[in-house]
């Protein structure tokens, strides 16, 4: 319990050290933007005037803790580049709007695909005790992790939807209008993003396994008189899980940069193709939201597995 | 009941055991000991059926009551060998800190054995489980059956393996090395307690070391392996008192007993007292590698008296000595805490002297001899020294010298720090080279090793080395922290011989640190005893040997088996 | 016996895996730097009767919508990718080392403070912080190499780190220091070159890492910029003429990959040298 106090603090403080370092990086360095908004309109007193309406003017103390409590009140803050119409501005909330469901859908179906397939793999894998299976594998294994997921996307693009027709390259659908159409387009995005990763928690698991095997424990297993496969599934497993776990929480941040790019290929309407062009037109309140939702994001996910590890790890559960 | 009949193991097409034939019977205690890498253990493992699916018979067998449970040329009946073991043979292995599945309760992984081999109930199961860890001597037996192994303590893990070896009633239990990763007041308790199961039991142990003195004391037979052979074999008493190999004498010599010392200081008298002479004149190493310069024998008697003497001044002084130690990881966030691990030492060495330093693992032997060496500046109290820069010798030759170096180099460098920092020290390159070669004779090494790294040395090579750098520059005062421990027993002979040569010719003073009371009997003039971070004992190493004040001393003593 | 601390170069092993990575990235590199000279055709002429021919021997990997010979352009990729790989690793490997050997050895305050950025950056998935840096300073070649050497720095310390962590209590240091070596020369002669082995490992990761983050960035149309070649911004160009020209993305594709899979298959190689 004391951990747990322990653990959100620090959650806590590392967001709070995020959103600052977002803030100076976003906020404070560029310099001034007003002149880039305003491009060639630009004259001395629209400057000023919208100056004060971004609140520029203030300290920069006061302008971090302004658009803090925005943030946290959901106001977001206003885009630099697209603007409702002539004399409103874009809130970058209305603009992220509901693409951030579409990537988190996709890193979260990603996630499932890489832990059901590739465990009961990892697992066969270094069950099987055939020099043949071991060679295929490896050389599959390390071909899959050398592909970057966005040729990924284009080589499923092709196989899946030119030759076999599963899927209509493009033909997304809506989350809101039909929830299984949807996952059914999103299966093959979430396919190119996991295989990569499937791939390597796979090897991962197996070499966990193997060196598990090697432990003086097993040889203790035996010489009770257990069979091969008693002590693979009664004592192995469980303990060579245990880095495979930490290993699924440190690739969860690829996994959202995964989907980021992923996204590009299949038109998926994700918050990727908004960071994009944001960054391509310099349009840095939209950048920054986006990077602190990423953040806030992986940190949480990062803290979760903690917690898990925590939970099934006796070794660890009582610090 | 068992037998192994002229036994050979293979790894991968090299033999690691040749012809080994072994007979046990009901009740019996059979030792097998050697050295490192004599095939013992191997040859366990393939009576239990444990070795890897690498492992191959190349001749002879192994029966169980005249059941063959494996034999040359054909594949390890698996399903056979699961009626066994557990059941009729179960093994205690050497190391209680990993043989036991650290994510599972203790007591399921006790349970284990009976689900395996009996039908009991599960209210059963428990019960045998809980009463077999009572007869094993554990306390808190429902404590411990709910926890897992990190909780308890080695001696109590250790307890544990030998309540599963012994649960089922096996006749046969193997013991490999079962107390040598414990302190020595917990090795006493678990021999005694193997001894008490065997007699209740009345099952075999087969039991492997390379204590000499541990299998006089409880085995009732003896083996002697070496290189995967069994050079010796008969009753306990037979083969100590009268071994007929070569190898089986000098075994038993390098490590002597507390009974032969006596013999040898007797048979001296008392009035020089100091048997290191005569000691060093038997154990003349075969090899003769550091046989230059004079002959050891001779070294003995008048050098030893001659650096006696008490009136020079102390090279060390060491007065109200605490050393601290700061706990806690280097986080911002945790305090940390600041723990005594040496507490109030005082102690002089003289110049030309050895003195001994001995203890069980954390009794603070190591923070003692950093805080001389200026490695932990945490002190509290005096350190007045008459040398520089003393240098130390480490325990283990394979981390001691830098693998990225040439050997010349090596002993160059200690030359070239020292001119770094005091200009009128600094040497030329010819000079350099030249003591690094003159250094590499002293140490009993020839011009080949030169332009060699320490990847292609052996252990003791390596160690000759690492005392040579130490003494490059001429320090006076050298600690030496277990220098031998990690080497072969026939190999630790000659580094302690070439140890003494070169005290002698150099006029050295050893802190000589060890958990080996033996061979700080060897090499020591005074043996200081220490105990939780205090000296308890200090005195004449005779003195010490045969009269000790403390009973911890005592312990120590014939902990070691004497 | 506690761990061993030695390193191999000696004796050096040769295993399947070196040799591999070796030839593999050895082709890559070579047809890279020879395309900064010669290519087999132009790779900017464009040839309307050749348009989309499929790969043949004339052009083994065909041509594109333009007709332009898919080989040379994928030759001039390789070596932006190269070059910008290679510049990368150069300056974070370096900065890498330098903060790596203070902090690992020295501890401390600087070292606590370094380990938490580190941890923080080490988290967060490198291409977006790349694309965040870029934002900020904005496109362009050297701001990609500048953006890539920073994200990458973080994964050296942590390396050269914790090989100075272990080593730092290494009993040969520890006399090092009892002969009074200084410290400057204690990092960098004595613990230095027990380090490489490892260090190789990561440096060949970090190839791998680049060269995935840079035609990554220039897919997305971050980057490199025309007229400088990239594989990247060919397999986005090739993605609208999936149907009719498959082969268009595939070599630029299939080159990223042998690329990667020859530096990951080095990596391994000289990872199993170190440990046999």
């Amino acid at each position: 319990m004391k951990y747990l106090v322990k653990k959100v603090i620090t959650l806590i403080m590392t967001l709070f050290l995020v959103s600052v370092a977002a803030f100076l990086a976003f906020q404070i360095i560029p310099g001034d933007v007003v002149a880039s908004i305003l491009g060639m309109e630009a004259t001395p007193e629209r400057e000023e005037q919208l100056r004060e309406e971004l609140g520029l003017n203030d300290p920069p103390v006061e302008r971090y803790f302004n658009w803090m409590t925005g943030v946290l009140r959901g106001d977001l803050g206003v885009s630099y580049r697209y603007s409702k119409n002539m004399n409103e501005m874009m809130p970058v909330a209305e603009l992220i709007g509901d693409k951030l469901p579409v990537t988190l859908m996709l890193a979260f179906v990603s996630l499932i695909l890489i832990i059901v397939i590739s465990i009961p793999l990892g697992v066969w894998w270094a069950k099987s005790g055939s020099h043949v299976l071991d060679a295929v594998l490896g050389v599959a294994t390390q071909t899959a992790m050398a592909v970057p997921s966005f040729f990924l996307g284009i080589l499923v693009t092709y196989l899946f939807g030119i030759v076999l027709k599963l899927f209509t390259p493009g033909g997304y659908v809506s989350y809101r209008e039909d929830f299984a159409g949807f996952l059914g387009y999103l299966l093959f995005p979430a396919l190119s993003v996991a295989i990569p990763k499937i791939a390597m928690t796979a090897r991962f698991l197996r070499n966990s396994m193997l060196t598990e095997f090697g432990s003086d424990y097993v040889r203790t297993a035996y010489s009770k008189g257990c069979s091969r496969r008693r002590v693979m599934y009664r004592h192995v497993l469980k303990n060579s899980m245990m880095p495979v776990v930490t290993f699924l929480g440190m690739i969860i941040a690829e996994i959202v940069a995964g989907s980021i790019v992923v996204e590009q290929v299949f038109g998926l309407p994700g918050i990727g193709r908004l960071l994009i062009s944001s960054i391509n037109n310099r349009d840095l309140p939209v950048v920054e939201i986006l990077i602190l939702y990423i953040t806030f994001v992986v940190i949480f996910v990062y803290f979760l597995v903690d917690i898990l590890y925590r939970v099934i790890d006796p070794r660890i559960s009582e610090v | 009941m068992i037998k192994i009949d002229d036994l050979s193991v293979a790894f991968d097409g090299t033999e690691v055991v040749k012809h080994v034939s072994l007979e046990l019977r009901d009740g019996e205690i059979l030792g097998v000991v050697g050295e490192s890498g004599s095939g013992k253990s191997v040859t366990a493992l393939t009576l239990m059926g444990l070795t890897a699916e690498t492992a191959r018979l190349t001749t002879g067998r192994i029966l169980f009551d005249d059941v063959v449970l494996q034999e040359a040329g054909k594949a390890r009946d698996k399903a056979l060998y699961r009626e066994y073991q557990g059941v009729r043979m179960s093994m205690v292995f050497q190391e209680p800190m990993t043989s036991l599945n650290p994510t599972q309760r203790v007591g399921r992984q006790v349970e284990e054995m009976l689900k395996l081999h009996t039908k009991l109930t599960a209210e059963e199961i428990r019960r045998k489980v809980l009463e077999t860890f009572e007869s094993v001597g554990l306390r808190d037996v429902e404590k411990v059956y709910a926890g897992y192994p990190h909780q308890l303590s080695g001696g109590m893990r250790q307890r544990v393996m030998i309540a599963m070896a012994v649960i089922l009633h096996p006749r046969l239990i193997v013991a490999d090395e079962p107390t040598t990763a414990l302190d020595v007041t917990v090795q006493n308790q678990i021999i005694e307690l193997l001894q008490e199961i065997n007699q209740k039991q009345n099952n075999a142990i087969l039991f492997i070391t390379h204590d000499l003195n541990l299998a006089r004391r409880i085995c009732h037979r003896v083996a002697v392996m070496k290189d995967g052979r069994v050079v010796e074999a008969g009753r306990t008493e037979d083969v100590f008192s009268h071994p007929r190999e070569e190898y089986t004498r000098r075994l038993i010599e390098a490590v002597p007993s507390r009974m032969k010392c006596r013999r040898a200081a007797s048979a001296r008298g008392s009035a020089e007292g100091r048997p290191a002479g005569a000691q060093s004149a038997e154990r003349q190493p075969a090899g003769g590698q550091s046989a230059e310069g004079q002959p050891a024998g001779g070294q003995g008697a008048e050098g030893r008296a001659a650096r006696l003497e008490r009136s020079a001044e102390p090279i060390v002084r060491v007065k109200d000595l605490s050393v601290f130690y700061k706990d806690g990881s280097n986080s911002l966030l945790s305090r940390k805490k600041k723990r005594c691990v040496v507490e109030g030492a005082s102690f002089e060495i003289y110049p030309g002297e050895s003195l001994g330093l001995v203890g069980e693992s954390g009794c603070g032997k190591t923070s003692l001899s950093r805080a001389l060496l200026g490695m932990n500046r945490q002190v509290q109290g005096e350190i007045m020294q008459r040398t520089i820069r003393p240098q130390m010798i480490f325990q283990d030759p394979y981390s001691s010298l830098n693998p990225a170096k040439t050997i010349g180099w090596l002993l160059q460098e200690p030359l070239r720090a020292a001119g770094a920092l005091d200009r009128t020290l600094a040497m030329t390159k010819e000079d350099m080279e030249a003591a690094a070669y003159d250094m590499l004779h002293r140490v009993g090494m020839d011009d080949r090793y030169f332009h060699r790294k320490p990847s292609q040395l052996s252990g003791g090579q390596r160690q000759r080395i690492s005392i040579g750098q130490a003494l490059i520059t001429g320090p006076g005062f050298i600690i030496a922290d277990e220098p031998v421990s990690a080497l072969d027993v026939t190999i630790q002979a000659q580094i302690m011989e070439l140890m003494q040569k070169l005290q002698q010719e150099m006029n050295l003073s050893y802190l000589f640190i060890s958990h080996d009371i033996n061979v700080v009997y060897h090499m020591c003039d005074r043996i200081m005893v220490m105990k939780e971070g205090k000296i308890i004992e200090i005195g004449e190493t005779e003195e010490i040997y045969n009269h000790p004040k403390e009973e911890y001393t005592k312990l120590l003593l014939c902990g070691s088996g004497g | 016996m506690g761990r061993k601390y030695s390193v191999k170069i000696h004796n050096f092993k040769w295993n399947k895996y070196l040799a591999a990575g070796l030839v593999m990235t050895g082709i890559a590199v070579l047809l890279g730097i020879l395309g900064f000279f010669w290519t087999p055709y132009s790779t900017t002429a464009m040839n309307a009767a050749e348009k989309f021919s499929p790969p043949s021997l004339r052009h083994i990997f065909g041509t594109d919508n333009f007709g332009r010979d898919i080989f040379s352009r994928v030759m001039q990729g390789l070596g932006t990718s190269i070059v910008i790989s290679s510049l990368v690793v150069l300056c974070s490997g370096a900065a890498g080392i330098l903060i790596g050997a203070l902090t690992g050895y020295i501890g401390g305050v600087l070292d606590e403070v370094v380990m938490r950025i580190t941890d923080a950056v080490n988290g967060f998935p490198s291409i977006l912080l790349t694309l965040v840096i870029i934002s900020i300073l904005g496109n362009g070649k050297q701001n990609v190499i500048i953006s890539m050497s920073i994200v990458f720095i973080p994964s050296f310390v942590r390396i050269v780190r914790s090989e100075y962590l272990r080593l730092r209590d290494a009993d040969y240091i520890s006399r090092a220091r009892l002969m009074g070596v200084s410290r400057i020369r204690i990092l960098f002669v004595h613990i230095l070159p027990n380090i490489f082995s490892v260090f190789w490992v990561s440096v060949m990761i970090g190839f791998n890492n680049a060269i995935l983050a840079e035609s990554g960035m220039s897919y997305l149309g971050i980057g490199v910029q025309p007229p400088d070649a990239s594989l990247g911004k060919m397999l986005s160009d090739a993605q609208g003429y999936l149907q009719r020209a498959p082969w268009y993305a595939l070599a630029p594709g299939l080159t990223i990959v042998w690329l990667v899979l020859g530096f990951s298959l080095f990596g391994e190689g000289i990872r199993r040298t170190n440990e046999s």
